[in-house]
């Protein structure tokens, strides 16, 4: 055996080991009669501890075989969740993800640090094409999939046929909903830096901000075919329009606050950073609860588009940029551990097993105009053709907007709406496995990988 | 929701409160005043102010909803502290160094854990009860002895009486050592158990067992170098898991964190590395603890002040006899003056650290009034040991 091969050898057992160890630990703890008070904080230190540890030993098993380090962390969190070994309970699991605000505001933080306007330019164009065939082709798709062949399906074959097209326009918005978080997490593994991360990089954040705006209207859309004498209120799209710029604005500012502390303090940064994701996060559901109770209106303000703006202004409209993103960077991989073995631990395997041929139909549809919309703004743009040919493997993966989308859905629709969370989970599932091994293997395609 | 606003709250009190106490405000003031602001000690009454009997921002239920966070601080402090246990360094000191610090702890430990084991059966029924793991927290938060004042004075006395500050900052730096083991005594003999041997040995065992595990999960994490974003998640992931389980355990937290730190520092190649991943929570982290300390410390009992000065008088008899006995005795000490106890009884953040300890494993009334009256002792020590510390460093005696 040659050197460098022993030595992964006995790494890998070393990684078997602290699996087993952790695994044994955990044992112990599911066992555990615990007292309710005291227990409960013991709980979530250790399976937080055990799943961060846990999850970057899956990673670095993972990177041994060539797969992204965010797929092992998925890997772990699905072994270690609810529907496979059942360390973390259901209860747990939900504990834990109050951490996803933080996870989540500051990967936002990130992809806007992301953003360099320098290194957009000249990428406009098909970043546009990208973001309009994208939105065009895909919710196309998949829509008129889902309204053709929707009562085909066991599980759907119940509904009217209005229900189904109501259930098909939904599952069409759902389906152009991306990752941005799983799209850092790779570009920042990889180290990946150039013309197609860049491009993917824009397509992924614009489309962030347009998926809120396509699914409110498709709300409205819906609300008026399945409501008794339903219109479509007009005044809706005023309001998210103005809650958009707001948070952009917000974003902006808080931006400028961050650089002016990295210039005038600048000390402990990388928390600095993750409270103040923390802080944006639960501002901003505190102020629309708050307006909500006192005004009878909701402000709901983005978290994430206020990390996003607020990433973007540090990076290209200050001058402690530099420091903003080496902060960042150093903090960031518990984070993303963290974010995406929770992410494992929550996907719905049992939806899966209950929808897996409409998923299955649903992914590969999507996956196809995915690769069409992508090829054609590539080639519309003048893009090289291997480009092209590789574009649609980094729009794959899909994360939590889409199952935040598919809840608020299911409380505004009850007939159709436990039907569209089920299905999306479930295609969630598999694209949030399939994604980032997809977008990992087009960046060494490209040759960007390495580059950063 | 009030959860979250206190935690984003008192995240937000220690960072920024460690950076006006430690680094950048460096105000000119009377040395007792320095000594109470850089012991942290305003951010015990802080937490006083946020804690039910006053603003209410962290009551009871608020504290539990945070009992993860304060796991974890106890946690990182413990893991911070047995860190600096390496052996090697330690042998540096003349022998009659540690033979002075030592015999100071035993001192103190024995004399306060025979006074409060004489005393507790004079308590109410729910005080003897719990009357000797009570003991033995009283015993192990009297032993140790604060650093701050000490820097303090070795900086405003400009080099002299080196050989004196020398030997109490040694004697403060060591006589923790027999307070940890003392404090461990209180959770094998739980006083819900079995207070027989074999239920203390099993106990003693089950958690030894526990720290070992922790211990070799370390190892294999270090077993080869890693950079150092990955080398923060690992020793963040297994401060957490060892709180965790040492909780689970029915053990303490800082515990079994220390012990982890003192092991690993004495045979990891990366102890630099984690060292400074470690450091810069030290105080914020610290200063959280004072925060939550203070959240439950019961200000308005009488009871509370009446057994906290008669232990705060106690723990300075002990400090000051203990030393006069062993520079009287030992003949390499018997250039060093007799009051030179009077001089450490600053309270150790150590002490602070096992009080939030035992609050969250012992959560009864009588467990909170002895918590609270080891706290006020401890509060009025630091108000008056600058002015001992001064009294003993200018006593006039030669050491050459």
């Amino acid at each position: 055996m040659k050197p460098d091969r022993r030595r992964q050898a006995a790494t890998v057992a070393v990684h078997l080991t602290i699996l087993v160890l952790i695994g044994a630990f955990a044992a112990y703890m599911r066992g555990w009669d615990a007292d309710p008070v005291h227990g409960a904080a013991a709980r979530t230190n250790f399976f937080l501890g055990a799943l961060l540890l846990g999850a970057y030993v899956s990673g670095q098993l993972a990177g041994v075989v060539g797969l992204p380090l965010l797929s092992g962390y998925i890997i772990a969190g699905i072994l270690a969740g609810p529907h496979v070994l059942g360390f973390l309970s259901p209860s747990m699991v939900g504990r834990l993800r109050l951490l996803d605000d933080l996870a989540l505001s500051f990967i936002a933080l990130s992809a806007g640090a992301h953003f360099g306007l320098s290194a957009l330019a000249g990428r406009q164009r098909v970043i546009i094409y990208n973001v309009v065939f994208q939105v065009v082709i895909v919710f196309g798709m998949v829509a008129g999939f889902g309204t053709i062949f929707g009562d085909r399906f066991s599980f759907t074959k119940d509904l009217s046929s209005i229900q189904t097209a109501s259930l098909a326009v939904l599952l069409g918005v759902a389906a152009v909903a991306r990752s941005p978080s799983s799209a850092i997490a790779i570009i920042s593994e990889c180290r990946a830096r150039g013309r197609f991360t860049d491009t993917v990089l824009g397509v992924t954040v614009a489309m962030d901000v347009l998926i809120i705006i396509l699914f409110t209207l498709a709300m409205a859309v819906v609300q008026a075919v399945l409501a008794p004498g339903g219109r479509m209120e007009f005044a809706v799209f005023g309001a998210l329009a103005g809650e958009i710029a707001v948070s952009i604005i917000a974003g902006l500012l808080s931006g400028k606050l961050i650089d002016w502390y990295i210039r005038r303090a600048g000390y402990d940064l990388p928390f600095f950073l993750l409270f103040f994701a923390f802080g944006v996060a639960r501002a901003s559901q505190w102020l629309g609860q708050f307006t909500e109770s006192h005004f009878g209106g909701s402000l709901h303000l983005e978290p994430l588009i206020i990390c996003m703006s607020a990433g973007f202004s540090v990076r290209n409209l200050g001058e402690g940029g530099a420091a903003f993103t080496a902060a960042l960077d150093r903090v960031s991989l518990p984070v993303f551990v963290l974010f995406f073995s929770l992410a494992g631990a929550s996907l719905d395997l049992t939806a899966l097993v209950l929808t897996w041929p409409l998923a299955l139909c649903l992914a590969v549809i999507r996956a196809a105009a995915i690769w069409l919309a992508a090829w054609a703004a590539g080639a519309l743009s003048g893009d090289p053709p291997r480009y092209n040919q590789t574009a649609w493997m980094a729009y794959l993966a899909q994360a939590g907007v889409a199952i935040g989308l598919a809840q608020l859905a299911m409380r505004e629709f009850p007939a159709i709406g436990t039907y569209l969370t089920t299905v999306v989970l479930a295609v969630i599932c598999l694209n949030q496995i399939v994604g980032p091994i997809a977008f990992k293997a087009a960046l060494h395609r490209v040759g960007e990988a390495g580059r950063g | 929701m009030k959860s979250v606003f206190a935690f984003l709250l008192v995240v937000f009190l220690a960072f920024s409160g460690y950076h006006f106490t430690f680094r950048g405000f460096r105000p000119r003031l009377p040395l007792f005043v320095r000594q109470f602001y850089l012991t942290g000690t305003e951010f015990l009454f802080i937490g006083l102010l946020l804690g039910s009997d006053f603003l209410n921002l962290l009551d009871a239920p608020t504290r539990i909803g945070l009992a993860p966070l304060q796991a974890v601080v106890l946690g990182w402090i413990g893991f911070l502290y047995g860190f600096q246990f390496e052996f090697r360094k330690l042998r540096h000191y003349p022998l009659e160094y540690a033979a002075a610090a030592h015999f100071q702890g035993i001192f103190i430990l024995l004399g306060v854990l025979g006074a409060a084991m004489t005393a507790m059966p004079l308590f109410p029924p729910g005080y003897a009860a719990m009357g000797l793991t009570l003991s033995f927290l009283m015993a192990a938060a009297a032993a140790p002895s604060g650093q701050t004042g000490l820097a303090l004075m070795a900086a405003s006395m400009k080099g002299r009486h080196p050989r004196r500050l020398a030997l109490l900052r040694y004697i403060s730096s060591v006589d923790g050592l027999g307070a940890l083991a003392m404090f461990g005594l209180a959770y094998v003999f739980k006083p819900e158990g079995s207070t027989a041997i074999d239920g203390a040995f099993q106990g003693a065992m089950g958690v030894l067992g526990a720290c070992l595990g922790i211990l070799l999960l370390f190892l294999l994490f270090l077993s080869r170098r890693i950079p150092e974003p990955e080398l923060i998640l690992v020793v963040a992931g297994m401060v957490l898991l060892a709180s965790g389980l040492s909780t689970a355990a029915g053990f303490s937290p800082l515990l079994a964190n220390i012990l982890v730190g003192v092991c690993l520092v004495n045979v990891s190649r990366d102890k630099e590395r984690i060292y400074r991943i470690l450091a810069p929570v030290e105080k914020p982290a610290y200063l959280l603890l004072l925060v939550f300390l203070g959240a439950a410390w019961r200000v308005d009992d009488p009871v509370v002040w009446g057994i906290g000065i008669l232990y705060g008088i106690w723990r300075g008899i002990g400090k000051w006899l203990s030393l006069l006995i062993i520079t009287r005795v030992a003949p390499g000490l018997r250039r060093y003056p007799p009051h030179l106890g009077l001089g450490l009884l600053g309270p150790s953040g150590l002490c602070m650290a096992f009080l939030l300890d035992f609050s969250k494993r012992f959560t009864g009334d009588v467990a909170m009034t002895v918590i609270g009256a080891i706290l006020a002792a401890l509060v009025l020590s630091d108000g008056i040991s600058p002015w001992l510390l001064k009294m003993v460093i200018r006593e006039k005696r030669h050491e050459a």
